[in-house]
């Protein structure tokens, strides 16, 4: 029993950070989808999706280089908006979402930029910049106008 | 080339180079000698491009200044020239590529980062290159941050970590492995722990057939004084306590480019050095300090 018990209690002790990290990761990411929401008068909201792609349409990430790559799809998580006060509303994707085995670094990727976030504050500042760039723009402004 | 043509010709292989020209550090021209310096780079890339045939050139330390200049250059060749220049935290990319447009064309650039802390890192620059018969490679050029500060030790780790996530990720769904070229100035010799045990690239090219999720680096074999001649290394430190030469650049390649598959390393390719650029390096009155490392990939017999 003596040769697994360090191990066992690195793997509870692993398992405790990344449900720390996991939790933090989850109360920014409400934080960012509650002030999309209030921004928009409550038209937009923002969710994590499963995705696939085999067609290769998405314009950027890591799905779109897979694909270009290697000709077939990929399976992938993304942060997507669409105005919910719409009936059929589309959906558009803002950014791909990978969170790391123990929750940091996470990486969002969108036309061009894969920036990996080691922490809060690097999950705040990079998910700011992603809304600031004119393609975020014009998807919000689009799908508010409907 | 025509469609014709270009479904007929067939690519035997693709030459690749990078060079760290020490012309503009963090992108920034150098005050003194500038016209000077940039003189001996455009004379060094015009022999790497003519002489070596080399397809595809990423250099780093270059400003966008001397990309405008670089373009003007070869403005009238069959050479295409495309800079990488963004802030990113307290430095920069500054990087740029010039390659055969007559043999190959970028499809998509990818700048990989990493922040935390309230800093941000460039991990490399991505680019997903097209050759005329339709191949497709995924090259990612990085100069990370230098050795001179040591706090930088724990960051190269850490960037070679994202980097090779990025490149597992590329895996497709139902297994696809995509043809992966990474080059640059590492501040890292091949035996330490972020180009070996972060990055994962071995020395050993069977393991690396074997598991697909390592990287081969045949920069290995350019290690030990005993073969090498006047150099050993891509950096020259002239304060070096122990040795004045490191290994700091070097190719990796993908395992689907060692396995035999489609395309292989050329391992007689994998050279370092120029004779122009060692002269530059060695002499005390310049402050160029990196060679050039080279390396070509070729089709696999039977390939069409």
């Amino acid at each position: 029993m003596e040769n697994f018990k360090e191990a066992f209690e690195q793997g509870i002790k692993h398992a405790n950070e990344t449900a720390e990290n996991e939790k933090e990761i989850n109360q920014v990411l409400e934080e960012f989808t509650t002030s999309i929401s209030q921004l928009s008068d409550g038209k937009l909201t923002v969710t994590v999706e499963p995705k696939f792609d085999p067609q290769n349409n998405s314009p950027f990430g890591l799905a779109a280089t897979a694909a270009l790559l290697t000709n077939t799809g990929r399976h992938y998580e993304a942060l997507v908006v669409k105005n919910s006060t719409v009936e059929d509303s589309p959906e558009e994707e803002l950014c791909e979402w990978k969170l790391s085995e123990k929750g940091y670094p996470v990486r969002i990727s969108y036309q061009g930029s894969s920036p990996s976030c080691g922490d809060k504050q690097a999950l705040v500042e990079c998910l700011a910049e992603l809304i600031s760039k004119p393609r975020s723009g014009k998807i919000f402004k689009k799908l508010m106008d409907l | 080339m025509d469609a014709n043509c270009m479904e007929q010709a067939k690519l035997d292989n693709l030459k690749f180079c990078w060079w760290n020209t020490s012309l503009s550090p963090s992108g920034k021209a150098r005050k003194q000698s500038e016209g000077e310096s940039y003189q001996c780079v455009d004379l060094v890339i015009r022999e790497i491009l003519s002489f070596r045939a080399v397809d595809f050139l990423a250099i780093g330390e270059v400003s966008e200044n001397d990309v405008e200049l670089l373009k003007k250059t070869f403005n009238t060749t069959q050479f295409d020239v495309v800079g990488c220049h963004e802030s990113v935290g307290r430095g920069s990319f500054s990087q740029a590529y010039i390659y055969n447009g007559n043999k190959l064309r970028i499809l998509k650039t990818d700048q990989i980062t990493w922040a935390v802390a309230g800093r941000k890192y460039r991990a490399g620059h991505s680019l997903v290159i097209e050759c005329f018969d339709g191949s497709r490679f995924l090259v990612i050029v990085s100069h990370w941050p230098s050795k001179s500060q040591s706090e930088n030790d724990a960051v190269r780790p850490q960037l070679a970590s994202i980097l090779r996530n990025y490149c597992i990720d590329l895996t497709s769904s139902d297994g696809g492995q995509a043809h992966v070229i990474l080059m640059g100035d590492y501040n890292s010799e091949p035996f330490e722990p972020p180009i070996s045990d972060m990055l994962m690239a071995s020395r050993d090219k069977t393991r690396v057939t074997q598991k697909h999720d390592l990287f081969y680096n045949p920069y290995w074999n350019k290690l030990g004084m005993s073969e090498c001649s006047r150099y050993c290394g891509s950096y020259y430190h002239k304060n070096g306590l122990l040795s004045q030469w490191r290994l700091f650049d070097q190719i990796l390649f993908s395992s689907s480019l060692v396995n035999g598959d489609k395309w292989s390393v050329d391992e007689k390719s994998i050279n370092i050095g120029l004779e122009t650029v060692y002269k530059l390096v060695s002499d005390k009155k310049t402050h160029f300090d990196h060679l050039p490392v080279f390396a070509i990939i070729e089709r696999c017999h039977g390939e069409l």
